[in-house]
Formats: C-alpha cells, sequence, structure tokens
C-alpha cells in the first residue's frame, strides 16, 4: 500500500509506502545487492561486471513514476492522493568498501555533476515539485545497506523544511533585498570562529543556531539557487569541501561518523527562487565518541531542539581533526 | 550556465527485467597526476608564506 496522506494539524504529507518493510536489510558483504554482478555470482541490482556511478529507480520506492491507486480513501480533514514522483538510489563506486571520505577527488566531483543531471531531469518532470539529494551513513541512523550510496527523492511537493526556508528567505528577500542564506553565510564568514574549511567558492561551518552537536551546514559563497548552476569548477571545489569535511568528521572520534547529508535547493514548481540557496546540512547523530544525541520527547513533541553543545566549540573541535585545509585534502590525494 | 560548461560524461539508460530504469554514467579515465612545480611541493613555501 502507498499513498500520501494529509495531515491536516501540521498541514504536510504523510507517505505511506507499507511495502519498505520487506527490503533487504544489512545483507552480508558477499551478498551485496549493490555490487557489480559477478559472472556465475548471484544477480545483484547492477547486470554489469563493474561500474563507474549508477543511479536505479529504488526496488521499494516510497514514491513512483506510476504510483498505484491508493488503497484507502480520504475524509473530509485528510484528502488522500497517489504517491507519485521518483525515488532513485545512487551508487557512488562499485568499490564496496569506498566511501566519500576515501574516494579520489574527481569522483567525487563526477558525483557532484550526476547530482546535477538527475536535479535537471527530475526536476523537468511534470509531478515533480522538488528534487531532494541525500545521503545516510552508518547504521545509527538507519543504513540497511554498506555499500557507498545516497539516494534522491522526487518529491510532488516542496517537503515542509524547504518550504519553511523558503518562506523565511522570501520575507527576508522582500524586507532587505538580499538573500537571507547569502547574509548567514557573510556573518559566518566575518565572524569566523564556526567555520569549519572553507574552500574558493564552498564553505563548512556550524551555524550559529545548530541544533545537532556537531550540524555542519556547507554552502556555497556567492549565491546558487540550485545544482543547475554548478559549473564543473564548482563541482571541482565543492568535492573539495566535502570530503574535507567528511575527513574532519572521521577524525573527530576516531572512526567512521555515521551522519545524515541532505541538500536544499530550490523547488522544481515551475517558478523562479532568486530568494533561495543552495546548501548542504549535515546531521552527525552523535554527541560524544560513543554517545547519542536522542530526538526525545521536547524535540519529537514539541519540535524545539536543545543543543548539548556550543556551536563555537564543536567548530573548533572540528577545525582541530583531520585536514588543516583544503590545501591539505588535495596534497594527501 | 551554458552547456559547454558542463563535465562530459556518457549516459546509458536500460531497463531492468522489472521495468525499472537504470543509468549507467561514464566518465573520461581520471587525468594523470602532475608532478608538483618547485613554488607548490611540500617543504618550498613561498617567501610570503615563511
Amino acid at each position: 500500500m502507498s499513498e500520501l496522506r494529509w495531515h491536516p494539524l501540521l498541514q504536510q504529507w504523510v507517505i505511506t509506502a507499507t511495502h519498505r518493510q520487506d527490503r533487504t536489510f544489512l545483507p552480508p558483504e558477499d551478498y551485496c545487492p549493490l555490487c557489480p554482478t559477478k559472472p556465475g555470482g548471484f544477480p545483484t541490482e547492477v547486470p554489469a561486471e563493474s561500474y563507474d556511478i549508477v543511479v536505479f529507480e529504488n526496488k521499494f520506492p516510497s514514491l513512483q513514476r506510476a504510483p498505484p491507486h491508493p488503497a484507502v480513501e480520504g475524509n473530509g480533514v485528510s484528502p488522500v492522493l497517489p504517491a507519485s514522483g521518483a525515488c532513485e538510489v545512487v551508487l557512488y563506486s562499485s568499490n564496496h568498501r569506498a566511501s566519500l571520505t576515501t574516494m579520489p577527488l574527481e569522483r567525487i566531483a563526477n558525483l557532484a555533476q550526476v547530482w546535477r543531471d538527475r536535479y535537471v531531469e527530475l526536476g523537468a518532470r511534470e509531478e515533480v515539485q522538488s528534487v531532494f539529494v541525500f545521503e545516510n551513513r552508518g547504521e545509527a541512523v538507519g543504513v540497511t545497506l554498506h555499500h557507498p550510496h545516497g539516494q534522491i527523492y522526487a518529491f510532488p511537493f516542496v517537503p515542509p523544511v524547504v518550504q519553511k526556508e523558503l518562506e523565511a528567505s522570501r520575507a527576508h528577500h522582500a524586507q532587505h533585498g538580499r538573500c537571507l542564506f547569502c547574509d548567514t553565510v557573510a556573518e559566518e564568514l566575518r565572524d569566523g570562529r564556526r567555520i569549519v574549511l572553507e574552500g574558493e567558492r564552498f564553505v563548512a561551518f556550524v551555524p550559529f543556531f545548530a541544533r545537532y552537536p556537531y550540524e555542519v551546514y556547507l554552502a556555497s559563497k556567492g549565491h546558487q539557487a540550485s545544482m543547475a548552476e554548478w559549473t564543473p569548477a564548482d563541482a571541482a571545489d565543492l568535492a573539495l569541501v566535502l570530503k574535507g569535511l567528511l575527513m574532519k568528521f572521521d577524525a573527530l572520534f576516531g572512526k567512521p561518523l555515521p551522519y545524515i547529508m541532505v541538500c536544499h535547493q530550490a523547488p522544481t514548481d515551475g517558478a523562479a527562487h532568486p530568494e533561495y540557496h543552495l546548501h548542504f546540512e549535515f546531521y552527525p547523530p552523535l554527541r560524544t565518541a560513543t554517545k547519542l544525541k536522542f530526538l526525545a520527547g521536547v524535540e519529537s513533541g514539541a519540535g524545539c531542539f536543545i543543543m548539548d553543545k556550543l556551536a563555537e566549540d564543536s567548530a573548533a573541535e572540528l577545525r582541530k581533526a583531520g585536514p588543516a585545509s583544503v590545501a591539505d585534502v588535495a596534497r594527501n590525494e | 550556465m551554458a552547456e559547454a560548461e558542463q563535465a562530459h560524461f556518457e549516459k546509458d539508460v536500460v531497463q531492468l527485467p522489472d521495468g525499472r530504469r537504470l543509468i549507467y554514467y561514464r566518465f573520461p579515465a581520471p587525468r594523470p597526476r602532475a608532478e608538483p612545480s618547485p613554488a607548490t611541493a611540500p617543504g618550498t613555501a613561498t617567501k610570503k608564506e615563511r
């Protein structure tokens, strides 16, 4: 069963996708469904002996090109719609043990070009209002397959967090004539205490208003609304800052740090969004090397985050960990 | 941005037996790494950097 059910109190869609209960769960490395299909071996998702970067439609999608008719009827306060859209899986490498932290910069820049291509192609579809690129890494954030991969959801609506940022950006633009996120980046660069890593075109920082102990934003320093505006030079600089940040994450506690990485960018709803600014957000779930930050009563029930650390202290720890600069990242290739 | 500015890659779209789409992205082989020039090699900081 799969459909969209409207939450009238929060004014947002909930996606029902009961078939996802049957998805592959932590298979042994020899039976990874995301590895290439070996001659004489079991058929994986990719019918090729090797590959560079692969994208395919998820076998257990929450949103689909041709969604089933909703199995339930809506009511007076909660309408129901088919779960249209797309859920894609992006395989970063045919090497099962690779990760964004260890991949060559050139491959990460290529991946950025693939993200851009998916944004443009999926965003051109009539039903797609927003293209959402993300990666979950580590079992602590619910990963069920360890092969290096990310995902893309092409939503038939603008998801609520992006919608809220859009409204704030629109109001700021109307009042000041400037981009809210450009002003945020400028404040961070001026202050400097929360900067983690800076490239020529992109910068990573713990935002002043961070909600997770090691939350980091990675944003373009110049105004960009979406990946559609990226050039190869943007992709190359993004690769440097992204890899450097993830090296810092892994050096922080001396082990691969689990994280959720999401990219917020302009909706593909047919309207121009000059007020919006592309950025990545990272939410590592750890607050110490061994303790998780749980989203408990106040966070889950009230939507109010309680931050266990000062953003300035987190940024200082991240600056000390791993490569000191993007030049160090490039030198260590 | 102009298409000419975009990276070159090949894109092969195939249909899997169950009807799903799979796309192979192929990029040119990585460029051979250039030897660091004396000005940028480790331990050869410029006067200004010193």
